[in-house]
């Protein structure tokens, strides 16, 4: 056991904003590292900087002794270290076994040469043949094989990609938010691969589901403003006075014992229900989104069966369910994406089924992306003005005070803004036109549990302006904002409940 | 279990690509076209030039459909080889298969030192910087080099006179068994890269060339393999022409012709095996017939363009392999049901 990669005070800024500043770093061989940190705190600018995307501006990364601060990417590959990316990287266009060859190749045969990659068939070669299938077999996505990408549901490219760099042996595998945008078994899956080859290889990860990691992790780092607060074993690190007050927002001072107990809560994933939907007055809501009898699918294929629901107005209305289970192209057919195969959808009375998605949006329904997509290269200042163009209206005031941490954010570059802040750019951005009925895809996907907690709160306060429809797969999280709770499975509807009761007793294998 | 049922149900749509990889198909083709030479003997000039054309499409596809890099320079890759060819039969020597052979090392230094260059550019960018080599390309062959191109006027030379081994090319018919040949190979070479390692990490291009350097390759030398090999499928395939005709011009390398080897793709199906030769037909076949009505043939090219682009975009190729799937549904339906009668 030796060191196998570090970091000596490395530094790395965009304009002037010091996204890592100064971290110190030793990762042992064959040890599993978990880095937390709220959003924004650099955890995925220093993984960057470990596989080479960036180069930092000061310090030095180490690789089993070795400067590689100035490698490129492909030549760290090449010695071994791997990783995944947060937002999912595979390739669209190939099939799940060509996106898988490619990376065992590239590993096998030492020679990159475009002429030797010529005459290698991937179609016949047994060898490539039979170190897929192990993998996939191993990553339970053999029934796959031969789909393209693209047409994969995102807990499967997840997985994928985590598959991707496994096949290619990697001394040290780099995880930027495994867990993120999946479910509770699919994570549960790729927690026992993770126990199989613990110990075996390095592997360092990024997560904000930390109940998750219990088991499987020797080190925590955390990280807070680019720098790293504490390092050390998983129990002891998450008690730390310093590493409470930054990430879990839990002041030491006032009553330790109620600290610990939130954090075991934490830990554990138990939230407790805190009253956030008190009974409103017996009076008859109004419907606002119906949808009655929907089918949608992609071509010959089925993916949306038979799917009745209500929104009524000023109501928070969760749909869980797993990954494919067909929520996302349920909120695409709403919103006029995709065209439906039989049924209708009323907004407001008003049969919007067979309206274009920009004719949607102008009546007022705002969709908000799973993949948290921004105008990258324009300031968040920009982005609002973009967006209230659109829509006529330029009162920002009106939206700020429940986001005030944009204010300060309002001349960076969106690019440059972490998962949790492009989150609140966006909500911020589609409740601009005041908008009656927000649908947002899995809003807390990958956020920090402080994030989520401001978001939480955020959504409570929405309550009086709009009606939020959202896809969330975070059952804790369901369980204090919902007043009416759908869930889907295999794309029907499974469950449909609004006794507040039923809610916070959500169980596992009913919604999921 | 259900899940793995869904799954199941989703591996039914294939990626494009992985159909029609059959190795029946590059033999059916040419043979087709050589069964058409003795059905219309007098096409026989449309087929070889149907061949030779759908090589440099080829090309192109690798650039446009693999890599999803659009270049208008590649008539000046073309006359590139062209002229090497033309050059070396006026004035040096008389053997057509070294003039390949040059045709073949200019355009693999040109595609060398062009691709270093322009593969550093956004796609939008490589585009236009390839129709501004194209231009000045024309520019080199009408005027600079007007001693020994001889610049509008043409150069006109005696490209099939000495006996080559196996088949004596210095007869027409003879040629086209030749670069039917010639086809034939280049199909069963371009088959290979289409299921090969290098094929696929082309594709990668197209879809995250971030991603594809924490795979461990480097995606600049890749784009400029592909870029090359472009570039020595387009001067191969003027080198063809230039043994057919017998004669050159700096008309082939004109900014105007860039279009039609990207129509001719387009046509076929981007990205698709076989697209670039029945693109190439069917641009071809267009051209041949609609002029005898109409003097402004592209009019109707550029109609049938459109209909691709809009509803059918896998191209005639794509067509037919629907078409066949199609069939065969229908006709294992028939088989089941008579079965269970």
């Amino acid at each position: 056991m030796g060191t196998i990669i570090s970091t000596k005070g490395v530094v790395k800024q965009f304009a002037a904003f010091k996204a890592v500043a100064g971290v110190d770093l030793d990762v042992e061989e064959n040890e599993t590292l978990a880095i937390i940190g709220p959003n924004g705190a650099g955890k995925t600018t220093f993984l960057n900087i470990l596989t080479g995307l960036y180069i930092p501006e000061a310090g030095r990364v180490y690789f089993r002794g070795k400067d590689v601060t100035n490698q490129k990417p492909e030549a760290r590959v090449a010695s071994g270290v791997l990783r995944t990316f947060q937002i999912v990287q595979v390739f669209d266009n190939l099939t799940v076994f060509e996106n898988m060859a490619l990376s065992y190749y590239r590993k096998k045969e030492k020679s990159s040469m475009p002429v030797n990659m010529f005459f290698v068939n991937f179609y016949k070669s047994i060898d490539i043949a039979k170190a897929v299938d192990e993998t996939l077999a191993l990553f339970d996505i053999t029934s796959a094989r031969e789909t393209q990408v693209g047409n994969l549901s995102l807990g499967l490219k997840k997985k994928l990609e985590i598959a991707m760099s496994w096949i290619a042996d990697p001394d040290v595998l780099i995880l930027d938010e495994p867990f993120a945008g999946i479910g509770d078994q699919e994570i549960d899956e790729i927690l026992t691969i993770m126990q199989r080859i613990q110990h075996k290889k390095t592997i360092i990860l990024v997560e904000h589901k930390v109940s998750k990691l219990g088991g499987i992790v020797d080190k925590l780092a955390v990280m807070h403003d680019g720098k790293l607060i504490a390092v050390g074993p998983f129990e002891e690190t998450m008690n730390d006075p310093t590493v409470r007050e930054s990430y879990w927002k839990i002041s030491c001072d006032e009553n330790d014992t109620a600290g610990s107990a939130n954090i075991q809560n934490i830990l554990k994933g138990n939230v407790t229900f805190d009253g956030a939907a008190e009974e409103k007055s017996g009076a008859v809501k109004r419907e606002l989104l119906k949808v009655e009898n929907l089918d949608v699918g992609y071509g010959q294929l089925k993916v949306v069966f038979d799917v009745s629901l209500n929104v009524n107005q000023g109501e928070i209305v969760m749909l869980a369910g797993r990954n494919g289970a067909g929520k996302t192209t349920l909120f695409r057919t709403i919103c006029g994406f995709l065209p439906k195969m039989n049924g209708k959808v009323s907004f407001n009375g008003e049969d919007i089924s067979a309206l274009e998605a920009f004719k949607v949006a102008q009546k007022g329904i705002k969709y908000i992306h799973q993949d948290k997509t921004v105008f990258r290269s324009l300031t968040v200042r920009q982005n609002f003005e973009l967006s209230s163009y659109a829509t006529k209206d330029k009162d920002l005031e009106e939206v700020l005070p429940y986001f005030p941490k944009l204010r300060v954010l309002m001349d960076r570059k969106a690019e440059a803004l972490s998962g949790g802040e492009r989150q609140m750019l966006l909500m911020a951005m589609a409740l601009l036109g005041k908008p009656p009925l927000v649908l947002m895809d899995e809003p807390t996907e990958g956020l920090a549990p402080h994030v989520i907690e401001d978001l939480v709160s955020i959504f409570q306060q929405l309550k009086t302006k709009t009606t939020l429809f959202i896809v969330e797969q975070n059952l804790p999280l369901v369980a204090r904002v919902a007043d009416r709770v759908y869930s889907m499975k295999e794309g029907k509807i499974v469950a449909e409940t609004t006794d507040r009761a039923e809610i916070c007793n959500l169980t596992f294998e009913r919604y999921l | 279990m259900s899940k793995v049922k869904n799954l199941q149900v989703r591996a039914n749509t294939i990626a494009p690509h992985r159909r029609g990889l059959s190795l029946v198909f590059p033999f059916l083709f040419v043979g087709l076209l050589i069964i058409a030479r003795f059905l219309v003997p007098n096409k026989m000039t449309f087929l070889v030039e149907v061949a030779t054309f759908s090589i440099y499409a080829m090309g192109n596809n690798i650039l446009m459909g693999y890599m999803g890099y659009i270049s208008f320079g590649q008539p000046f890759y073309l006359s590139s080889g062209a002229y090497t060819a033309a050059l070396y039969l006026a004035y040096v020597g008389r053997n057509p298969l070294i003039a390949i052979a040059l045709a073949i090392v200019t355009g693999l230094i040109i595609g060398g030192v062009f691709g270093t260059i322009f593969m550093r550019l956004k796609s939008s960018y490589f585009t236009l910087i390839n129709a501004a080599l194209c231009a000045m390309g024309l520019f080199m062959f009408q005027r600079l080099l007007i001693d020994v191109t001889r610049g509008d006027d043409g150069l006109w030379y005696r490209s099939r006179m000495l006996a080559t081994p196996l088949l004596d090319i210095r007869f027409p018919k003879n040629f086209f068994f030749f670069v039917m040949a010639v086809l034939l190979v280049v199909l069963l070479l371009y088959r290979q890269l289409h299921r090969s390692a290098l094929g696929n990490v082309f594709r990668t291009i197209q879809s995250n060339e971030e991603k594809i350097q924490f795979l461990g390759y480097n995606p600049f030398k890749i784009k400029v393999a592909g870029f090359t090999l472009a570039t020595v499928m387009a001067s191969f395939a003027g080198s063809l022409f230039a043994i057919n005709f017998g004669f050159v011009n700096p008309n082939m390398g004109e900014n105007s012709r860039a279009i039609e080897v990207v129509v001719a793709t387009l046509l076929g199906g981007v990205g698709s095996l076989y697209g670039p030769l029945f693109g190439t037909l069917g641009f071809l076949g267009i051209k041949d017939i609609v002029s005898n009505f109409v003097s402004r043939w592209e009019f109707v090219v550029g109609i049938v363009t459109m209909l691709i682009l809009f509803r059918f975009n896998e191209g005639i190729w794509g067509f037919f392999l629907n078409a066949g799937a199609w069939l065969k549904v229908r006709i294992d339906r028939g088989a089941s049901a008579k079965k269970a009668r």
